[in-house]
C-alpha cells in the first residue's frame, strides 16, 4: 500500500492541538514512517497540494474560512476534525453567547472594522456545521494517545471508535477521589471520556472540553450542582465554556 | 489452565470459501474450520466471529448442522461487520463456538412448524429449515413467513429458487411492507400473512426470528388465532461481547442472552418487561 | 488453624519477609482520608486501620483496562491467549471482610459455566490476608451478611492493642505466619481480637429496613413502584462510578488494539459498566434497557435477586459502603432498599 498522504490545516485557534501532535515524539517517528506529511505549518514549511487524510484544527469564523475548508473536503478522502475548536466549536463558541459587534470592539478595539480580515460570519461554527467530517477527535487540547490510537485505526482501514462514557469511569479507573466530594464543581460526570481523565487526574474538575457524552443526565447534573451550591446561571457559564454547540445551553 | 484460556476466548481460524452478495447490505459467507473439523452447533446457535485488530462480533449460524462447513450472513452496520465485507473468499476469520441455545430441534420432532422471519431474522431460522427438510420425516409441515421491507431486501439464498418453486415441501409466503415495479407478491407487514393460514394449533409451534419491533405485532397477531404460549419459540437479539455468560451486556432479567437464549421459550419471558 | 500473637513492633519486619515470598500490596493513604490497595514498597507506608478503598481488590484480579486477552499477528493470521497467570505470589495484606466476601462471589461467577481462566489462573496464585476493619457511617456488611472474617482468607489479622492477633485458616496462611516473630495468645486476647472483629456491627451504620432474605421477594413486588422513575433513576447521573468500584462488579467490554507497525496488537477487557446509555445498545440504536430507572433497577436486582437466586442465596451486594460513599447523587443500596421496602409495606 502506498503511504497516505497527510495535511494538516488550521483554523482559528491557539494552535495547541497541532502542538500536541509534534508531542508525539517516539511515536510521531514511527506515524512519519507510516504516513507522507505533506502539510504541516507547525512542522515544516513546504506545501503540498495533494492528500488523502486532512487533519483540520480550528474553528470556522469567517467567509474565507467557509470557502477555504469546501476545498480542502472536496479533495481529503477522509477529513478529521482536531480538538475541540474544530470539533465543537470549542471555547470560540462563547463569543456565540455575544454581540458580535461587542466582541469585536472588546478584543480588536478601534481596528475592529480594518480590512477585510476583520469580516466574521454572524456565528462561530465548527467544521462540522459547514461540511462532513469523517471522525472527530475531541478535547482541548487533544490526547496524543487518542491521536496516534485514531491514525493507526484509519490508517488499518478500520472505522476509529473513542469513548461513549463519561469522564468519571476513566476518573475511577485512576483511582482519584471524587473531587465533587469535596466541594468541587466537576462536569466529568457529562462530558465525554477519552482524555484519560487528566485534569481530575491532577486535582483539577473537569471543566467539560471533550464535549458532552450521548445523552447526558442534564437534570441529574443540576441537581447536584445545585446542592453543590451553584445558581442555574452559574451552570449556564459552567456549561458554556465548552457546550456551546449544544442545545442544552440554550 | 492454558487450555481452558484457550476455549474461553482464543478464536479458531476458518476460511472463507464463498462470498456471494444477497443485497446492498448483506453478504452470505461459506466457511469452514483450516484444521478441517466441523462446527458441531444446533440450529439457532451463532458464533463470534473474529476479525483480528478490529473485534467480534455474534452473528447466527445460517447453515444446517447437516451440511459441511457453515454460512453465516452478515448485515454491513458497524466497524466490524464493515471490514467483514471487505474479506474475499480465501481470507481467514477467527470463529469462537458455537454459543447459546438454539431452537429445540428434538423436541420439536414430529410437529408442524411455523417459522416467521423478518429481515436479517431469516438468517437463524434457514438453520433450522433446511435441517427439517433434509431430516424431513421427521417433521410435519414447514410453512414459512418471511417479510422484508423492500423486494431488494429480501434473501436469496442458494435454495430461495426451490422454495419458492415449493419444490423442497416449504410452505412459503413472501410479504414486503413497500413493493416495487416488478414485484406482484404480498405488501403489507408480516402479520398480514398470520390470520389466512389454516394450522393444525395442537400441532404446530410458531419460530419466530427478527427486528426487536416485530416481536410484539407477531405475537399479537399469534394470540389473535388462538396460539398458545408454550407453542412459540423467540430468537432474540442482544448487544453481547463474551458470548460465554460472562460480560454482562446481554443480560434479560436472571437470563443471559447469550447462554439461556438466543432462543427462549415464550413463556419465560412473557412477563420480563424488557424481553420483548 | 494456627494462632499467634505479633506485636506492632515487629510487624513491619514480618512484612519485609513476606515481600520475599510475593508481590505485596496493601491498603496506603492517596489523599487525606481516602485510601488505595497499592504495592507495598516500605512497611510503614501501610494503612491497616483504613475504612475503605477507592477501588475494592477486584482491580488485582481483573484490571480496570488493558487486561490482556489475546495477541494476534495480522501477518501470520495467529493469535495466542495472553499469559493468565503472574510468575510471582500475589500477597494482598489488609482485606476486609467484605471485600473478601466480594471477592468469593466473584469466584463464583468466573467459575460457573465457562470457566474464565485469565481471572482464575490469577486468583489461584493469591493470598489473602485480611484485617480488621474500621467501619463508618457508609458501611453494612452485617446488614447483607457479609461480615465473616474466616471464610476466604489464608490469615486474619485482629487489632488487639499493641498486637495482632493472627489467626492463619489455610496451609499457605500457616507457612506465612510461621515467618512472624509471634507469641502465643491468652484467652483476654481473643476477647479482644471479637471485640475488633464486632466493630462491624457496632458501628453505626445506615439504616437498612428490610432482611437481606426478603430481599429477593421485595424486588418482585416493588418493581413497578415509582421511585425507580421519579426518584433514583431521575437522580442518577449514569456516571458508572458505583459499578466501578463495587468488589461484586464483573462486567467488561472487549477493546482491540493495534501497533504501528499494523502488524501485531492484542485484545483488551475494560470494565463495563451497566449504568451506561451504551451498554445494551445494538445496531439500529435499540436499548434494550431503555432508562435511567431500568438501569438503576438494573443495578439493584442483580444484586439482590438474579445472581443471589443464580447461586443458592447470597446477595451479591457485600455492603462496602463504596457506591454510596462515592455516588454524586447521593444514592446508595441502603437508601434504595428502604424505598423499596417501604414502598411496598405502603402498597400492602
Ligand atoms: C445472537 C445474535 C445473532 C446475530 N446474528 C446476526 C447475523 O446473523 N447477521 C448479522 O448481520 N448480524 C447478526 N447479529 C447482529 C450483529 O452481531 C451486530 O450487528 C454486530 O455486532 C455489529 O458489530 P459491528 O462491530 O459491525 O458494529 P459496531 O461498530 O460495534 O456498532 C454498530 C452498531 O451495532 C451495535 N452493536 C455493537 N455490538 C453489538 C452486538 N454485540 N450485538 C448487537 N449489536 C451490537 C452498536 O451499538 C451500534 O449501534 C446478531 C446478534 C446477536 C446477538
Ligand atoms: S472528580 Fe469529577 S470526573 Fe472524577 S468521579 Fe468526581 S465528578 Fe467524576
Ligand atoms: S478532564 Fe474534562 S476538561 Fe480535562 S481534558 Fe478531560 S474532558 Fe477536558
Ligand atoms: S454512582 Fe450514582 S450517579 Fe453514578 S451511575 Fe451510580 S448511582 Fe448513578
Ligand atoms: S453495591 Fe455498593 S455497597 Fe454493595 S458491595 Fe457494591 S459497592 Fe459495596
Ligand atoms: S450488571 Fe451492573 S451491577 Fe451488575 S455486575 Fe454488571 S455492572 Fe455490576
Ligand atoms: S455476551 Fe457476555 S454475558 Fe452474554
Amino acid at each position: 500500500m502506498a503511504k497516505p498522504k497527510v495535511a494538516f490545516f488550521d483554523f482559528s485557534c491557539c494552535e495547541g492541538c497541532q502542538l500536541m501532535v509534534l508531542n508525539c515524539e517516539p511515536e510521531l517517528l514511527d506515524i512519519v514512517g507510516a504516513i507522507d506529511i505533506v502539510n504541516f505549518r507547525e512542522a515544516i514549511s513546504d506545501r503540498g497540494e495533494d492528500y488523502d487524510i486532512a487533519f483540520i484544527e480550528g474553528s470556522i469564523i469567517t467567509p474565507h474560512d467557509v470557502e477555504r475548508i469546501k476545498k480542502i473536503r472536496a479533495q481529503a478522502k477522509v477529513l478529521v476534525a482536531l480538538g475541540a475548536c474544530a470539533h465543537t466549536g470549542g471555547l470560540n463558541k462563547l463569543r456565540n453567547f455575544q454581540d458580535t459587534e461587542e466582541a469585536k470592539q472588546t478584543v480588536y478595539g478601534k481596528d475592529a472594522n480594518a480590512g477585510p480580515f476583520f469580516e466574521v460570519l454572524s456565528k462561530v461554527l465548527s467544521i462540522g456545521e459547514v461540511v462532513k467530517v469523517d471522525l472527530a477527535i475531541p478535547g482541548c487540547p487533544i490526547n496524543r494517545f487518542e491521536f496516534i490510537s485514531v491514525v493507526k485505526q484509519v490508517l488499518a482501514g478500520v472505522t476509529p471508535t473513542l469513548p461513549n462514557y463519561p469522564v468519571c469511569v476513566e476518573c475511577k479507573y485512576n483511582e482519584n477521589e471524587c473531587l465533587m466530594s469535596k466541594g468541587a464543581i466537576c462536569l466529568g460526570p457529562i462530558t465525554l471520556a477519552g482524555c484519560d481523565s487528566r485534569c481530575t487526574n491532577s486535582q483539577w474538575p473537569c471543566t467539560g472540553c471533550r464535549g458532552l457524552v450521548q445523552n447526558p443526565h442534564l437534570e441529574a447534573d443540576q441537581i447536584t450542582l445545585i446542592k453543590a451550591g451553584l445558581t442555574v446561571q452559574d451552570i449556564l457559564r459552567r456549561y458554556r465554556l465548552f457546550y456551546g454547540y449544544s442545545e442544552v445551553v440554550k | 489452565m492454558a487450555e481452558l484460556a484457550k476455549s474461553l476466548y482464543l478464536p479458531k481460524s476458518a476460511t472463507i470459501r464463498k462470498v456471494i452478495p444477497m443485497t446492498e447490505s448483506e453478504k452470505f459467507y461459506q466457511l469452514g474450520f483450516d484444521d478441517g473439523s466441523e462446527l458441531g452447533h444446533q440450529p439457532g446457535q451463532f458464533v463470534e466471529v473474529s476479525l483480528y485488530g478490529v473485534g467480534e462480533c455474534p452473528i447466527s449460524i445460517s447453515s444446517s448442522p447437516t451440511a459441511k462447513g457453515f454460512d453465516l450472513c452478515v448485515r454491513k452496520v458497524g466497524r466490524v461487520t464493515e471490514a467483514m465485507h471487505q474479506l474475499k473468499e480465501g481470507s481467514k476469520v477467527g470463529i469462537r463456538g458455537p454459543f447459546g441455545k438454539g431452537f429445540p430441534a428434538e423436541a420439536l420432532k414430529g410437529k408442524d412448524l411455523l417459522f416467521i422471519g423478518g429481515g436479517i431474522g431469516m438468517v437463524p431460522l434457514r438453520s433450522f429449515i433446511n435441517y427439517s427438510i433434509d431430516r424431513r420425516k421427521d417433521y410435519g409441515r414447514i410453512i414459512l413467513l418471511y417479510g422484508s421491507r423492500t423486494p431488494k431486501e429480501l434473501f436469496n439464498f442458494p435454495e430461495f429458487e426451490d422454495w419458492k418453486a415449493g419444490k423442497k415441501d416449504v410452505e412459503l409466503s413472501l410479504s414486503v411492507d413497500r413493493g416495487d415495479d416488478k414485484w406482484k407478491g404480498n405488501v403489507g407487514v408480516i402479520t398480514t400473512l398470520i390470520p389466512p393460514l389454516k394450522l393444525d394449533l395442537e400441532k404446530t409451534f410458531a419460530i419466530v426470528c427478527g427486528p426487536p419491533i416485530m416481536y410484539k405485532f407477531v405475537l399479537l397477531a399469534l394470540e389473535g388465532k388462538n396460539f398458545k404460549d408454550d407453542h412459540i419459540y423467540l430468537s432474540l437479539e442482544r448487544r453481547m461481547k463474551c458470548g460465554v455468560g460472562k460480560c454482562g451486556h446481554c443480560q434479560i432479567h436472571g437470563y443471559y442472552c447469550c447462554q439461556d437464549g438466543p432462543v427462549f421459550h415464550y413463556p419465560l419471558i412473557k412477563n420480563i418487561k424488557e424481553a420483548l | 488453624m494456627k494462632k499467634g500473637v505479633i506485636g506492632k513492633k515487629d510487624f513491619n519486619s514480618w512484612v519485609e519477609t513476606l515481600k520475599k515470598e510475593g508481590e505485596v500490596f496493601g491498603p496506603k493513604e492517596r489523599t487525606d482520608q481516602c485510601w488505595f490497595f497499592d504495592r507495598v514498597n516500605n512497611p510503614a507506608e501501610l494503612r491497616l486501620d483504613y475504612t475503605s478503598t477507592i477501588l475494592p481488590p477486584k482491580k488485582f484480579f481483573v484490571p480496570p483496562r488493558n487486561e490482556l486477552l489475546l495477541e494476534f499477528n495480522l501477518k501470520s493470521g495467529e493469535g495466542k491467549a495472553g499469559k493468565a497467570a503472574p510468575d510471582r505470589e500475589l500477597i494482598l495484606l489488609g482485606i476486609h471482610g467484605c471485600d473478601m466476601q466480594g471477592l468469593l462471589r466473584l469466584d463464583l461467577c468466573w467459575k460457573e459455566g465457562n470457566p474464565d481462566s485469565t481471572y482464575l489462573a490469577k486468583r489461584a496464585k493469591s493470598t489473602v490476608i485480611g484485617v480488621s476493619c474500621n467501619p463508618d457511617e457508609y458501611c453494612f456488611c452485617t446488614k447483607v451478611e457479609s461480615n465473616d472474617f474466616r471464610q476466604g482468607f489464608d490469615i486474619f489479622l485482629s487489632d488487639i492493642g499493641q498486637s495482632w492477633l493472627a489467626e492463619a485458616f489455610t496451609e499457605k496462611g500457616e507457612k506465612l505466619l510461621a515467618l512472624a516473630k509471634t507469641t502465643e495468645g491468652t484467652l483476654l486476647d481473643d476477647e479482644i481480637a471479637y471485640k475488633a472483629k464486632a466493630r462491624c456491627a457496632t458501628t453505626k451504620g445506615p439504616e437498612f429496613l428490610p432482611k437481606v432474605v426478603e430481599l429477593p421477594l421485595l424486588c418482585i413486588d416493588g418493581e413497578d413502584l415509582p421511585f425507580w422513575k421519579e426518584d433514583v433513576g431521575q437522580r442518577c447521573l449514569a456516571c458508572g462510578t458505583c459499578t466501578n468500584v463495587c468488589p461484586t462488579c464483573y462486567c467488561f467490554d472487549v477493546e482491540e488494539e493495534v501497533d504501528l507497525n499494523l502488524t501485531t496488537g492484542r485484545r483488551l477487557r475494560r470494565w463495563d459498566s451497566c449504568q451506561l446509555e451504551g451498554f445494551t445498545e445494538v445496531a439500529g440504536g435499540e436499548k434494550f434497557m431503555r432508562d435511567q430507572p431500568g438501569r438503576q433497577k438494573h443495578r439493584f436486582y442483580r444484586k439482590f435477586r438474579w445472581l443471589t437466586t443464580k447461586y443458592g442465596g447470597s446477595a451479591f451486594c457485600v455492603g462496602c459502603g463504596r457506591c454510596g460513599r462515592q455516588c454524586t447523587a447521593e444514592i446508595s443500596i441502603p437508601e434504595t432498599a428502604n424505598k423499596l421496602f417501604l414502598g411496598v409495606k405502603a402498597k400492602g
